[in-house]
């Protein structure tokens, strides 16, 4: 097999990825609408679609249809700290999921 | 057969024993990590490291799986560069146990400039000691820093061999580097962060088998102990050959740990009386 190729043809990888893809896309769209429908948070934006999270995945959204290649590389770098020296201290133990906006 | 290269057992139930065993695992690795909540001693981490090589090695027997560990102070605990210290100064006597292969897993989870400088002094101890190395890089969005930081000490260190490195929880944006700088990269397969196992088998299809392993680093947290297995039966249904599949999850983990004379993944007689139930 050479890299970038795949065993399965185009209609077998469809074949057997189909369903759960479309389970999976289904999740984010009720997602969106689950959190534009609730009431906002005390510190949160008035707007829900403002909230730097919920950008963040329409960005990536925007990733999966522009019709280039890598789109899973790419959303992962979009979605990552872009700065290059250590930090001074450790912020917390656990990561946020998308850098924290200055 | 299969060798689950990454896997937190002190966090698993003795059931996770029986059903990594019925699924063919027969050998495993277990870094030193944070255990949820922070020690507040070095003698705490005295006691964990006897854990790792004293009481998981027998657990792990008794399911005829051979069990093997790894010793340092784990980044989300090594803010405290006084305490981090103490912590390394009991690392030499764990060195010298015999299920032990070397430092790991050490790294960086914040990227803070202490992290780094614990992470450089036990990869002196690594060359020191001249020992294996497992490396934990960060989640989420600190993962692409923090693997650009971890492979530009290593390299700076200089005394560490690439291929006696394993860089542990690459996915997409992060296995590329690791590769071409000539270590070996890990793909842990997690539920919901790090990678599923339909992403670890596109990663294979885009990168090839060579010095790449899957793990399922199961621990207390959302992860499933039968991850490689499970991911071993995706890359079947995605096409791959049997071949291809035991190169993955049993010769590459055994090629690089057996680096070490004191792994083995030669069979060991089961004894657990439960194995059958």
């Amino acid at each position: 097999m050479t890299h970038g190729q795949t065993p399965l043809d185009r209609e077998q990888l469809i074949q057997l990825g189909f369903l759960e893809a479309r389970s999976r896309t289904l999740d984010v769209a009720a997602f969106l609408d689950r959190v534009q429908r609730a009431r906002p948070g005390p510190d949160g934006p008035a707007d829900p679609l403002q909230d730097d999270r919920v950008q963040a995945i329409l960005q990536a959204l925007r990733v999966a249809i522009d019709g280039q290649p890598d789109r899973a590389r790419r959303m992962l770098d979009l979605w990552s700290d872009a700065s290059g020296e250590p930090a001074p201290h450790a912020d917390g133990k656990a990561a946020r999921g998308i850098p924290r906006q200055a | 057969m299969y060798i689950d290269p990454h896997v937190h057992m002190v966090s698993r139930t003795t059931d996770d024993y029986a059903r990594m065993a019925v699924a063919g695992c027969v050998a495993i690795t277990e870094p030193a990590f944070w255990a949820g909540f922070d020690r507040g001693s070095p003698e705490g981490f005295h006691d964990y490291f006897r854990q790792l090589t004293e009481s998981e090695p027998r657990r792990a027997a008794a399911y005829g799986i051979r069990h093997h560990a790894w010793i340092c102070i784990n980044p989300k605990e090594s803010e405290d560069h006084a305490f981090a210290r103490e912590v390394m100064g009991l690392i030499p006597q764990f060195l010298e146990r015999p299920n032990v292969l070397g430092i790991g897993e050490i790294g960086l989870n914040r990227n803070s400039r202490t992290e780094l400088a614990v992470f450089e002094e036990h990869l002196e101890l690594a060359a020191r000691f001249d020992t294996l190395v497992l490396v934990h890089t960060p989640h989420l969005e600190d993962k692409r820093k923090g693997t650009r930081l971890i492979l530009d000490a290593i390299r700076n260190q200089g005394r560490l061999r690439p291929d006696r490195v394993l860089i542990d929880h690459v996915e997409e944006h992060t296995v590329r580097p690791v590769l071409d700088a000539g270590f070996w990269a890990g793909m842990t397969l997690y539920p919901d962060t790090k990678c599923t196992a339909a992403r670890a088998v596109d990663i294979i299809e885009m990168h090839g088998t060579e010095r790449l392993w899957i793990n399922s680093a199961g621990d207390w947290g959302h992860s499933d102990p039968l991850a490689v297995p499970k991911a071993a039966a995706v890359m079947r249904a995605r096409g791959h050959a049997v071949d291809a599949v035991r190169r993955i999850t049993l010769e590459n983990p055994r090629t690089f740990l057996g680096q070490s004379p004191r792994f083995s993944d030669a069979p060991l007689r089961p004894t657990a009386p439960d194995l059958g139930r």
